[in-house]
């Protein structure tokens, strides 16, 4: 089991990326979470500024590289609060993502369940430059909520950009924590052999090796940024957790209710 | 000989259109619904690679293997309480029907027929009125083209008060497009008013004697449509111009219990959810009270053109509404 770890070090400078949104899912009341009977399925919050050509590639379903997205492809121990997805979709953009189903009658409901999802959508040239500072900020703060029917549709559809500033983190400083832990070796050994190949592949790790999500997506910041920005595959990285397949492309996933530790094996 | 069918069905949000897919292959393996016992079909769930190659030829290695589909998700969320299908896409479902008894000629002959039947979320094709809908632009297009090349369309509404409801608007304008598309190959429409078994929740074990009488459901749909502007529109369907018949019925998803005969919904369940022994899990929990209720009727008669005791033409419920107060039953 390792040790949480962190993407601020002493030895950091400043930094700061832009994050823009969309929210798919349907709007709830307030005070019981539960969808409105006129509520349908909408794109609940939207970035002013987000390229309407990208929309389309932004759904859950594209974005796990499957035709449907359905509760099967969600890990049991990640149904409450979703599965996570990073990886670098069409017009230079990076998606962040967290979908899940949640019943539309409350968060502890019993009615049926609809798809909620959060994308975050951040410069590719960003996420090459400071993955461990996005998996951060994903694993502190990507939720799949839903947006209130009370908030006008004004102000959920024309949100400002937010920008986060933080330490970013050091390469070398990076690279002696991966070699510290054989998780670290995989993590590295697994990306060297992906970059001699075009074929999707996916390293999964599971409860016995991070003890969170959170760990998980720390650990993985800390590999991605080892990795030099001319890495030949760095557009078909993919970060997932609790995602009952892999991700598209070259894809380091947590998998909780995965059985074998550290299993290396080739995606269909 | 082999006939493929495509059937679209639509519908606004929350009517029961994938609940009604979900019960199709019960429905009919049960024989619950109004067509006589001696017509026996069987419809079962297909691949799309199957249902693409008519003949689908099978390896040896195939002939035993099983593969979990679309079709037996839908229905394992279907058991436990629904999934609202996204606006992100339509989803096909193909199946093979086949009618194994007695039936005119006519009916059996292009027999067995591969079905592809679509699904899609309300809010695509009668969304209602002011909501962004799609992420996807191009699922409007697609399920616009689906919808015209399809031969039959169900139209699955809930039994609500259907002068009040918020998506008339764009199902009355879904008709007229219909109506005067050239192109359309559509043969058969069918509205389908779904939630049935909820008009005879205060009737008990007494609920599922009422709810086979065909002269009930006759009246019910008399009643809902007594006002329904769009219904002159579909009249239109029906003329030498129109080229297609259109039927009307009732269907419920969750039906009527077993043995109790009461609607099958579960009041001390939260949302909305049937009746199951408690502490009993997996299919056999799911299914021993659970009996369909005619949600085999509309893709019969889309797939066949052949009516039930449970399908209704206009010139039956014009009838039925010159008579009306007479013979009525219920009020």
């Amino acid at each position: 089991m390792s040790s949480p770890v962190s993407a601020n070090t002493s030895t950091a400078v400043e930094a700061a990326i832009d994050i823009r949104r969309l929210h798919y899912g349907k709007l709830v009341d307030a005070t019981t979470g539960a969808v409105p009977s006129q509520s349908g399925y909408e794109v609940t919050r939207r970035s002013f500024d987000l390229d309407p050509s990208l929309v389309g590639h932004l759904s859950p379903a594209r974005l796990i590289g499957r035709r449907r997205f359905d509760p099967d492809a969600i890990e049991t121990s990640a149904l409450r609060s979703g599965c996570f997805v990073a990886r670098t979709t069409a017009y230079d953009a990076t998606a962040l993502m967290r979908a899940r189903f949640r019943p539309e009658d409350g968060e502890n409901g019993g009615a049926r369940r609809h798809q909620q999802s959060s994308v975050w959508v951040v410069a590719f040239d960003d996420w090459r430059r400071f993955p461990a500072a996005c998996l951060a900020i994903a694993a502190g703060h990507l939720r799949a909520d839903p947006d209130l029917a009370a908030e006008t549709a004004a102000v959920r559809l024309a949100e400002t950009p937010s920008r986060w500033r933080f330490q970013n983190l050091d390469v070398d400083r990076a690279r002696a924590v991966l070699l510290r832990d054989a998780w670290g070796c995989d993590m590295l050994e697994f990306f060297l052999d992906a970059a001699s190949s075009d074929a999707a592949a996916c390293l999964d790790f599971d409860a016995r090796d991070f003890a969170n999500e959170r760990d998980f997506l720390a650990a993985a910041g800390f590999a991605l940024q080892s990795l030099s920005s001319s890495y030949p595959r760095w557009r078909d990285v993919s970060v997932a957790c609790g995602l009952a397949y892999p991700a598209p492309g070259v894809c380091l996933r947590y998998s909780p209710d995965h059985a074998l530790p550290g299993a290396l094996s080739d995606a269909a | 000989m082999t006939e493929k069918l495509t059937i679209c069905l639509v519908g606004p949000k929350a009517g029961g259109k994938s609940s009604l897919l979900a019960a199709l292959t019960e429905c009919v393996a049960q024989g619950s619904f109004g067509y006589a016992p001696r017509l026996r079909p069987a419809i079962q769930p297909l691949g799309e690679k199957d249902f693409r190659a008519a003949e689908a030829e099978m390896r040896p290695a195939d002939f035993l293997a099983h593969e979990e589909g679309d079709y037996e998700r839908l229905q394992r969320d279907f058991a436990q309480g629904g999934v609202a299908t996204d606006t992100l896409d339509t989803y096909e479902y193909y199946f093979r029907l086949t009618v194994n008894g007695e039936a005119p000629p006519a009916i059996l002959t292009p027999g067995p027929w591969l079905l592809e039947i679509v699904d899609s979320a309300g809010e695509v094709a009668v969304p209602p009125n002011g909501v962004e809908i799609a992420i996807l632009d191009d699922v409007k297009t697609k399920l616009a083209r689906q919808l015209l090349a399809c031969e039959a369309i169900v139209l699955v509404l809930p039994l609500v008060r259907l002068e009040d409801s918020l998506w008339i608007g764009a199902l009355t304008r879904l008709i007229d497009r219909l109506v005067i598309a050239p192109e359309k190959k559509l043969r058969r429409l069918v509205v389908v008013f779904s939630h049935y078994e909820r008009l005879f929740v205060r009737l008990g074990p007494s609920a599922f004697t009422y709810a086979c009488d065909p002269a009930v459901a006759r009246h019910v749909l008399s009643r809902a449509l007594r006002r329904a502007q769009w219904l002159e529109r579909l009249r239109a369907l029906e003329t030498p111009n129109g080229g297609a018949r259109v039927r009307f019925t009732v269907a419920s998803a969750y039906g009527f219990t077993k043995r109790f005969q009461n609607p099958n919904i579960d009041p001390h369940q939260p949302g909305e959810r049937r009746f199951r022994r408690a502490g009993l899990e997996g299919a056999r929990a799911a299914g021993e009270f659970w009996r369909p209720f005619l949600t085999a009727e509309p893709f019969l008669y889309a797939a066949l053109g052949m009516d039930s005791a449970f399908t209704f033409s206009f010139a039956q419920l014009d009838a039925r509404a010159a008579g009306n107060d007479e013979t009525s039953i219920i009020d």
